[in-house]
């Protein structure tokens, strides 16, 4: 086993053990991730800034920390990156966007405090569509850093918005990285580039210091190798803030469960359009399925009769709009990447304000419903996207058949429910393919573990891609 | 200070003279569309190719008003003056503007009754002393 694949693509808890044995230092392995960060990460358009002189003080004091019999636990000395829309002091944070390139903001969000005190290495701000996707950009180009670029095939989008997450943990140049999920933009990086990306429940995760879209249904969350490493990573970031409101007055621990002991799980699954799923898509669904079936029921079921999509759309409509108000009228609007994003806010400004208490209205109808529904099962298991990323060069209407087959995905993140992605295979052209774990709101020790259960029968998390 | 993104009250108005043509070419396919979009459900049986029969009372009828779109768009270019518009903006905002309303519809016809209130996420606030930060606790 060569250097490359041992650092590169290996997982937070075998770097954690090479780190305990000696057989690495953190500063050894930032250097290695900064190299490749910077070799590799315009290669990619995954990276903004890569943090170099800060990941080097940060691994030289975990070093001397563990040397001094200091151990923060299974972060300690591990690089990462995070989206570019989570405050750095002394750090541009730029959202994504050209004109907000030179952002400066004087503290730190709160996952980059509890990361840094987890012994975690900040190695880099990575790309993102601009403004978390909000203002509809139709196409992969919607970012100064350009379009982020798949870690399996570079002609191919790596997903959005959290772009740079995507790319940058598929290739192998961090090991862990924190993205962010209005509706969407965790799963679908995280499925394009064959990761294991973790959507937590609302409020699991502060988002004190994070680029606010939503404020009601934004979510913080991991991006990662396997579905144990999310667990830890996790770990690290949930538990209550009293910078953020929303957050869940409730701390959360990890919870991994000895292999020895086997649980059997009861997974719902939905009615699929399959026909607007790729037929590789649907082979690895099926495939996916009857490995599930080793340890666990399955019974199909429905969802409740709700707007599920016109409830999560009009409610990020309403809020990014009057969170982007002064942006969006300040004429700098005009300097996004995207065409189409510099005008695609401006409907929002006039949606009557009742359109947005029917919306809230009903989710409160939609919560009710979903919870009782899914009180019955551990999760409800998708096909995570329609297709296996498309060409950078077209727009997206053109090849993602929309790019989810059922309402679950405006569902559970109109409702703030937790979810998770694994990689399940490849499609047509080579590119990796997802399935995707939704669980009752609390649930995500459950939904990990049924993530974990399925990487323990299958290999599709080892798969990696050629990077050069 | 003026930029080149912002222009001043008299500059829209001289524009907007200009532009009003435009804005009225951009806006009749789609003004269009959308009124045989609206078109109520019994008209759809109608012939449509033979020329319509003017109704005696036309001549007299009041002008049309401009659709809800238009107004809205019509609004927005005027709060938000901008030398960027051109026609793909007119209409991406337009359209953009027609889906909002399509949604609106939809979700003023889900069946609600008065007391389904909005799950509005919001505590008390009270500065605690310990950390001199947000919480959400109260007495």
């Amino acid at each position: 086993m060569n250097e490359t694949f041992a650092f590169a693509f290996a997982t937070i808890r075998e770097l954690g053990a090479k780190l305990r044995a000696r057989e690495v230092t953190s500063v050894q392995l930032t250097e290695f991730f900064l190299s490749r960060l910077e070799k590799f990460g315009p290669v990619y358009n995954a990276v903004v800034r890569v943090t170099r002189d800060l990941a080097l003080a940060q691994a030289k004091q975990s070093d001397e920390e563990l040397k001094a019999g200091k151990d923060r636990g299974p972060l300690h000395g591990i690089p990462f990156g995070v989206k570019d829309l989570l405050a750095t002091k002394g750090i541009p944070t730029s959202w994504g966007a050209a004109p907000l390139k030179d952002q400066m903001f004087d503290e730190d969000a709160t996952v980059v405090v509890l990361l840094r005190e987890a012994g975690a290495v900040l190695c880099a701000k990575l790309a993102m569509v601009e403004l978390a996707g909000g203002f509809g950009y139709k196409q992969a180009n919607a970012s100064f850093t350009g379009p982020g670029l798949n870690a399996w095939d570079k002609t191919c989008w790596s997903g959005g918005s959290s772009s740079g997450p995507g790319s940058a943990v598929g290739a192998g140049l961090v090991p862990f990285a924190i993205g962010s999920e209005t509706w969407g933009s965790i799963m679908t990086p995280a499925g394009y580039n064959g990761l294991s990306g973790m959507r937590p429940t609302y409020g699991r995760v502060s988002r004190h210091g994070a680029m606010a879209l939503s404020w009601t249904m934004d979510k913080l969350g991991p991006m990662c190798r396997t579905a144990d490493d999310c667990g830890l990573v996790l770990n690290a970031i949930a538990g209550p803030d009293p910078l953020d409101p929303s957050s869940i007055p409730r701390e959360w621990t990890y919870e991994r469960e000895s292999p020895s002991k086997p649980r059997r799980f009861r997974f719902a699954t939905l009615e699929v359009d399959f026909a607007r799923v790729a037929p590789e898509i649907r082979a690895n669904y099926e495939a996916s399925l009857e490995a599930l079936k080793q340890i666990g029921s399955f019974e199909e079921i429905k969802l409740p009769e709700f707007p599920y999509g016109t409830v999560a759309s009009t409610i990020i409509s309403c809020e990014m709009s009057a969170a982007f108000e002064g942006f969006m009228t300040s004429g700098d609007e005009w300097e996004l990447t995207a065409p189409e994003d510099r005008f695609g806010g401006f409907s929002n400004l006039v949606i009557p304000a009742k359109d947005y208490i029917n919306a809230l209205r009903i989710r409160g109808k939609i919560q009710r419903a979903m919870d009782e529904l899914l009180s019955r099962f551990d999760a409800v298991v998708t096909p995570t996207l329609n297709t296996e990323s498309g060409p950078i060069t077209q727009k997206f209407a053109e090849w993602s058949q929309g790019f989810t087959s059922t309402e679950l995905s405006g569902a559970s993140n109109a409702i703030g429910l937790p979810g998770i992605t694994v990689p399940n295979g490849f499609g047509a052209r080579g590119l990796p393919t997802g399935l995707e774990f939704t669980g009752r709101a609390d649930n995500e020790n459950t939904i990990l573990a049924a993530a974990r259960a399925y990487q323990q029968r299958t290999d599709w998390h080892t798969k990696t891609p050629k990077v050069e | 200070m003026s930029s080149p993104n912002r222009i001043d009250r008299r500059h829209f108005a001289a524009q907007l003279a200009v532009r009003a043509s435009v804005l009225t070419a951009a806006m009749a396919p789609l003004a269009a569309t959308s009124a045989a979009e609206n078109k109520p459900v019994a008209d759809k049986n109608e012939k449509g190719d033979k020329p319509a029969e003017k109704k005696p009372d036309e001549a007299t009828a009041p002008p049309e008003l401009p659709s809800a779109e238009v107004i809205l768009l019509t609004y927005l270019t005027r709060r938000h003056p901008s030398d960027h518009y051109d026609e793909a903006a007119f209409q991406g905002i337009f359209r953009a503007i027609r889906g909002d309303i399509a949604r609106g519809k939809q979700l003023g016809e889900f069946p609600l009754k008065n007391s389904d209130e909005p799950a509005f996420v919001f505590a008390a606030y009270r500065k605690t002393e310990e950390s001199g930060a947000r919480s959400q606790e109260s007495e």
